[in-house]
């Protein structure tokens, strides 16, 4: 597939529709079926917005649980086009679907592998917040639990797709532990560094007995492009090797393209270890974040790029993921911003080393937001282009 | 030996509050039931540490965004007022959480002025009353600003002057909770000291920091504690066990406590063996055991069970079980002592 200078691609999760979330109980307002209806005439889908009224309505009368567990699956398919149609119309050239039939990147996952139980809420800043669970017995392979809605999405459009995939550190981090080491009795000063040796042991064994065997899964039938997400990565500064080692031997042997996508943490402690990352093509990483608003390629404005230099320095092979948009503000960036943002890290680094994408998934941003955001992205992103040429 | 324990920074707010908090982001639910929500819960939680007879009491800090937010919020650290420039969401490294990261773009000046909210502490016996701040330090390190250059470098001169700023600041804040709040205990809580690779050469700015930090808190009978945490502090000893306050708290998950043996630690020592990073409740009479075998080791001058870090980081069920835990681990080992 041919891509152009400066690839735009989307990260990961969308915001789902409020159709689709309410649907799924059926019980939609009159105002979410107009959004609906607009939307879907936006994208120019408007058969969607028929056949989801219909999945809608049945879903709302039906009391056969067979039937309606079936009708459910049919809502969440709809979404899953109404998002891909969502990010061709932005003019993205890399997608996926939005995450749309997940319930977020860490439970989602969790509840498909053997091993886990959950606990409950615990927060992340402000009001966000995660469901939590806790590993209670060794992770164990259940189903390819992403296989279905790529197998869904796949020869449903001609762009790039990039299938993101929650990584086993992250998942081992967030997780509290009631196995590994569950029987140790620590004497006394035995609990230092207990926690570091049990979740090594928990993020290694997700790594090969859940994570490798569902992309190979997924390689299998066609998957080309696996974005393994590790926000938590730098967590503990000490434990980056292990978000190395658990990357390796997630992709061991398979013949794909792997990247990685990190967010919101120090990146300086990722160097130089990231030169032991395996055949890594992408590192998608968070700026725009910490960047300021105002226009210029120079060091300067670009605050925000400058963990770039590392990159620059440590001579990293593989290719950046620009993040250009702030996922956490309502502020649509112009594009004359995403233009100088692609333009001083093209200077770094060189052009060719450069895709554009939001720092992170932007489902906590409206869909009117989200929209008009990559939409200035994918025009930023011309705007760079043209300066190249 | 003096055998306490108490709670030492943010609770976890329930699943039904994380679903208001989630409902007022997506306009679905109103500010005003959303703090109705966490005063029922902050009361509860004050219950809950008189119900279980803790030594010192705190509010549990549910409004508290992130650690930083109130104080950062009334020194105007945070760029308000649109949505585009607030301040950027930065992980707080060994956790899954995250804060606004202040900006210092000055010195700070004599600031005296209100920094935290005492509805709740006000409402708690005299005596027992806890306040929990960050340090002063953990407030310089994990923000942006002139302290910095435009690598994020920290330019020594600038930030010994900041870091001085803010723990006159801390100490404005201190004495005045001291005298019109009555609180008995002040807390300043370091996530950072620990890991930052600059510790080590801060380290006499970071004692003049706490002796500006906890001036005159003596005379208003105000205990002074440094509870640290995210990373081994042992590194820092023999220095640790004279800093100018009352007490250390540490995290004895990620703190090689055998190093404390045979260094003279005669301080009050915060143990902090009630993981808040883990779901599995402590069970009190190992924790009893536990603490018993490391006081007899290191032999402080007394002892706190504590939570290696705030408890905000399991929901909040466990974090009452633990804290359930922790009290009957204290009272087992008072009757061992």
């Amino acid at each position: 597939m041919s891509l152009p200078l400066f690839p735009t691609q989307e990260i990961g999760s969308l915001q789902k529709p409020a159709w689709r979330v309410k649907g799924l109980k059926g019980n939609v307002s009159k105002e979410d079926i107009n959004s609906l209806k607009t939307w879907c005439s936006r994208l120019k889908i408007n058969e969607t917005a028929l056949e989801v009224i219909d999945i809608i309505k049945k879903i709302r009368d039906e009391k056969e649980k067979d039937t309606l567990e079936l009708l459910k699956q049919q809502l969440k398919e709809k979404s899953q086009i109404f998002a891909l149609r969502y990010l061709e119309e932005a003019g993205l050239d890399i997608i996926y679907d939005g995450e749309q039939t997940r319930v977020e990147m860490y439970e989602d996952p969790i509840s498909d592998i053997e091993g886990f139980r959950f606990l409950g809420l615990a927060r992340a800043f402000d009001v966000m917040k995660y469901r939590k669970a806790a590993c209670i017995a060794r992770p164990a392979f259940k189903v390819p639990y992403h296989l279905d809605e790529f197998l869904f999405l796949k020869g449903k459009t001609k762009r790039e797709l990039k299938i993101p995939i929650t990584g086993a550190y992250t998942l081992a981090e967030w997780s509290y532990n009631e196995f590994y080491g569950k029987d140790r009795k620590p004497d006394v000063f035995g609990l230092f560094g207990s926690e570091k040796t049990d979740r090594r042991e928990m993020a290694v064994e997700i790594a090969k007995n859940v994570i490798r065997p569902n992309i190979k899964s997924l390689v299998e039938k066609g998957a080309k492009w696996v974005q393994i997400d590790e926000p938590a990565a730098t967590t503990y500064p000490d434990e980056v090797d292990l978000v190395v080692e658990t990357f390796n031997e997630s992709v061991r042997g398979l013949n794909v393209k792997a990247s990685i996508h990190m967010c919101f943490s120090d990146y300086s402690t990722f160097f130089p270890k990231i030169l032991e990352m395996k055949n890594c093509f992408q590192y998608a990483w968070e700026f725009a974040n910490a960047d300021t608003l105002s226009l210029g390629a120079d060091r300067e404005k670009r605050k925000g790029y400058r963990v770039l230099d590392l990159f620059r320095e440590h001579k990293v092979p593989g290719t950046i993921g620009l993040g250009v948009l702030n996922v956490h503000t309502n502020y649509v960036e112009p594009p004359e911003l995403v233009r100088d943002r692609i333009v001083y890290a093209a200077k770094v680094l060189g052009p060719d080393k450069i895709y554009v994408n939001p720092d992170c998934g932007l489902r906590t941003r409206t869909q009117e937001i989200a929209f008009y955001k990559l939409k200035n992205m994918v025009e930023g992103a011309k705007l760079a282009r043209a300066l190249q040429e | 030996m003096k055998v306490e324990s108490y709670l030492n920074g943010i609770f976890p707010r329930s699943d039904k509050a994380l679903e208001s908090g989630s409902r007022l982001l997506k306009g679905r639910e109103t500010k005003e039931n959303f703090h109705k929500l966490l005063e029922k819960e902050t009361k509860e939680i004050i219950g809950l540490q008189q119900r279980l007879s803790l030594d010192y009491l705190s509010d549990g800090q549910l409004f508290w965004d992130d650690f930083l937010r109130p104080i950062a919020n009334a020194l105007g650290l945070h760029r308000q007022g649109s949505n585009a420039d607030e301040n950027p969401v930065t992980r707080q490294i060994y956790t899954n959480t995250f804060y606004r990261k202040p900006f210092i773009s000055g010195r700070f000046g004599d600031v005296n002025k209100k920094l935290v909210d005492t509805t709740f502490i006000d409402t708690i016996k005299k005596d027992r009353k806890k306040i929990i701040l960050p340090s002063p330090f953990a407030l310089v390190y994990l923000s942006d600003g002139i302290h910095r250059n435009e690598s994020g470098a920290i330019k020594d001169d600038v930030f010994a002057d900041i870091l001085s700023d803010a723990a006159k600041v801390m100490n404005n804040e201190a004495r005045r909770l001291g005298k019109e709040s009555k609180i008995s205990f002040v807390q300043f809580n370091d996530p950072c000291l620990a890991y930052a690779p600059e510790s080590e050469s801060l380290w006499d700015n970071i004692v003049e920091s706490l002796m500006l930090a906890s001036r005159g808190l003596q005379e208003l009978k105000v205990i002074t504690s440094l509870h640290l945490y995210n990373g081994n502090v042992s590194k820092f000893l023999p220095g640790l066990g004279k800093l100018p306050v009352d007490r250390i708290g540490v995290d004895a998950y990620s703190t090689d406590l055998k190093k404390f043996t045979g260094t003279k630690f005669r301080k009050f020592l915060e143990l902090g063996v009630v993981n808040s990073k883990n779901s599995l409740i402590e069970d009190p009479e190992a924790l009893a055991k536990y603490a018993k075998q490391v006081s007899e080791k290191i032999k402080p001058d007394g002892l706190a069970l504590v939570p290696n870090r705030p408890l905000e980081l399991v929901p909040r069920h466990i974090a009452i079980k633990k804290v359930e835990s922790m009290a009957k681990a204290a009272e087992l080992l008072r009757g061992a002592a």
